[in-house]
């Protein structure tokens, strides 16, 4: 479902095997990603490249992220497809989380 | 597209992973991509909030969903359930997205986003039980960003 790499210290990139993040599979992606937070990672890259459609719990659930990893840590997404961007600005939640165009740019906004 | 598409939908919500691909094929190619997920990410929103809270993720229950073409720019989809109906005040509550502060984490909505994101992209949307118990949600949406059908 998930892919993580740990890219540099404390930081992880979370890279989606899903063509999809909706209300059928975001639960179980909130779990093992607020584990993973929970285990001691604050700073996440959320690699959106295969993702083509996300619903409003798929974006609840990268708030719960960004709230898990705390004013410390934070979450950076990037590769995100045209429809998945849309969704974003829709609930104006590009205001929150700014858009990268790759990995390397995201971590680099985390440094 | 045929006049009257339908689609039958369970109450579990990997179901509503059926809908895109019914949605295309009712409206491809005439109608773009981007707006079709627009409409699906509508329907998305309004079945799964009728799985989770009005079915309380109660699979068995039959979800009728119909797509009409208005006019040349302009679709209506109806959508019949028999779940608890959305409380009003969660209606009138949503109509608008909240205001959202990066610099204030805990203030962040976690839920609750999926009706006023579906209100800031239709057109009209109603809702209303009859006396027999169903609820019938119209959304009437102008399909934007495609060639014309």
């Amino acid at each position: 479902m998930v892919r993580f790499e740990q890219a540099e210290p404390g930081i992880v990139v979370v890279t989606f095997d899903e063509q999809r993040i909706d209300a059928a599979n975001s639960p179980a992606l909130r779990k093992e990603l607020v584990s993973l937070i929970e285990a001691g990672t604050s700073q996440l890259v959320l690699n959106m490249h295969e993702v083509r459609f996300i619903d409003s719990s798929g974006l609840g659930m990268v708030v719960t992220l960004l709230k898990r990893a705390g004013m410390r840590g934070g979450v950076a997404l990037c590769a995100m497809q045209a429809p998945v961007a849309a969704t974003f600005r829709l609930a104006r939640m590009d205001r929150v989380f700014p858009m990268h165009a790759d990995v390397p740019s995201a971590l680099a906004s985390l440094r | 597209m045929a006049d009257g598409d339908e689609i039958v939908l369970d109450s579990r919500l990997d179901e509503i992973r059926r809908l895109g691909p019914w949605l295309a094929a009712a409206l491809s190619p005439e109608v773009g991509e981007a707006a079709i997920a627009t409409l699906e990410l509508v329907l998305v929103e309004l079945v799964s909030n009728t799985i989770r809270h009005g079915h309380a993720g109660e699979a068995g229950h039959s979800i009728h969903l119909r797509l009409e073409r208005l006019e040349k720019r302009r679709v209506q989809v109806q959508i019949q359930d028999r779940a608890s109906p959305i409380p009003t005040e969660i209606l009138n509550r949503s109509g608008e997205l909240p205001a959202l502060d990066a610099a204030d984490l805990q203030a962040l909505p976690e839920s609750g986003l999926g009706i006023a994101m579906v209100q800031a992209s239709v057109d009209r949307m109603d809702f209303r039980t009859a006396s027999d118990g169903s609820n019938l949600t119209t959304i009437e949406m102008t399909l934007e960003g495609r060639q014309e059908l």
